[in-house]
């Protein structure tokens, strides 16, 4: 409620407005206490100068409140510019990680790429031992890959 | 009047209780970071050479060297990040 009044009742009032209230309420303060002298007026004299006192009040709370916004806008403004300067630093910072992590991906593959080249030049080597693997050992490797947790 | 006394203390202890909040968001991480985690190969069954083996277990090294920078990279990407979060809360 206090946050719909300060931004959309009060926010568009111009500030000049609360002085210039609190000065018109104490100068019609000042002008029924001159009409209070002659007869016709007294009778409404009685209920507006309390009423004076009121739009006096308020003028100056509401020149205080927007001294009090005044100095949050400030604040907010500079909360803000923090918050952009972090903004940036983290889009900075997910843009160096991107590319360390697409230079190690392409190190991970060249190996992977290099190793292969090399038992292809060797595989009749490495076959000659050994052409068929063990059935067990074959069941085993496989087992061993699978993740028992996600299968 | 004491009434209105005590309406505008009211008023005036909400103007100094409000404070404006401005909340960062936290910032997401590069898409590269999101991508799902690949199974690694099993031995096929016209797999049955030693040579077979050793290549599949090259293929599977890099399956987990690939995760392992995906894990740093998380821890990296959430050491920064938390750094700069610290510095504008």
């Amino acid at each position: 409620m206090f946050s719909f009044v300060v931004n959309h009742l009060l926010g568009h009032i111009p500030v000049w407005i609360w002085p210039f209230t609190a000065g018109a309420g104490c100068g019609a303060y000042i002008i029924a206490g001159i009409l209070q002298n002659f007869p016709n007026f007294k009778p409404w004299m009685i209920f507006i100068r309390p009423i004076c006192i009121l739009v006096t009040v308020l003028g100056i709370f509401m020149y205080g409140g927007a001294g009090v916004v005044a100095i949050y806008q400030v604040q907010i403004l500079a909360k803000e510019n923090e918050i952009k300067v972090a903004q940036q630093a983290s889009d900075d910072a997910n843009i160096a990680l991107g590319i360390v992590m697409s230079g190690q991906k392409t190190i991970v593959i060249q190996n992977k790429t290099e190793i292969s080249k090399r038992i292809k030049k060797v595989q009749q080597q490495i076959d000659k031992d050994c052409s068929i693997i063990d059935a067990e050992a074959w069941e085993l490797y496989n087992d061993a890959v699978y993740n028992r947790v996600t299968k | 009047m004491k009434r209105l006394m005590f309406v505008c203390l009211y008023l005036l202890s909400s103007c100094a209780s409000q404070e404006p909040i401005v909340q960062p968001s936290w910032p997401s991480a590069p898409s590269a970071l999101f991508e799902p985690a690949e199974k690694l190969k099993p031995l096929g069954d016209d797999q049955h050479r030693l040579s077979d083996l050793i290549e599949n277990a090259n293929i599977n090294y890099s399956q987990y060297y690939l995760l392992k920078e995906k894990y740093e990279a998380w821890q990296n990407w959430y050491d920064t990040q938390k750094k700069i979060w610290n510095g504008i809360k």
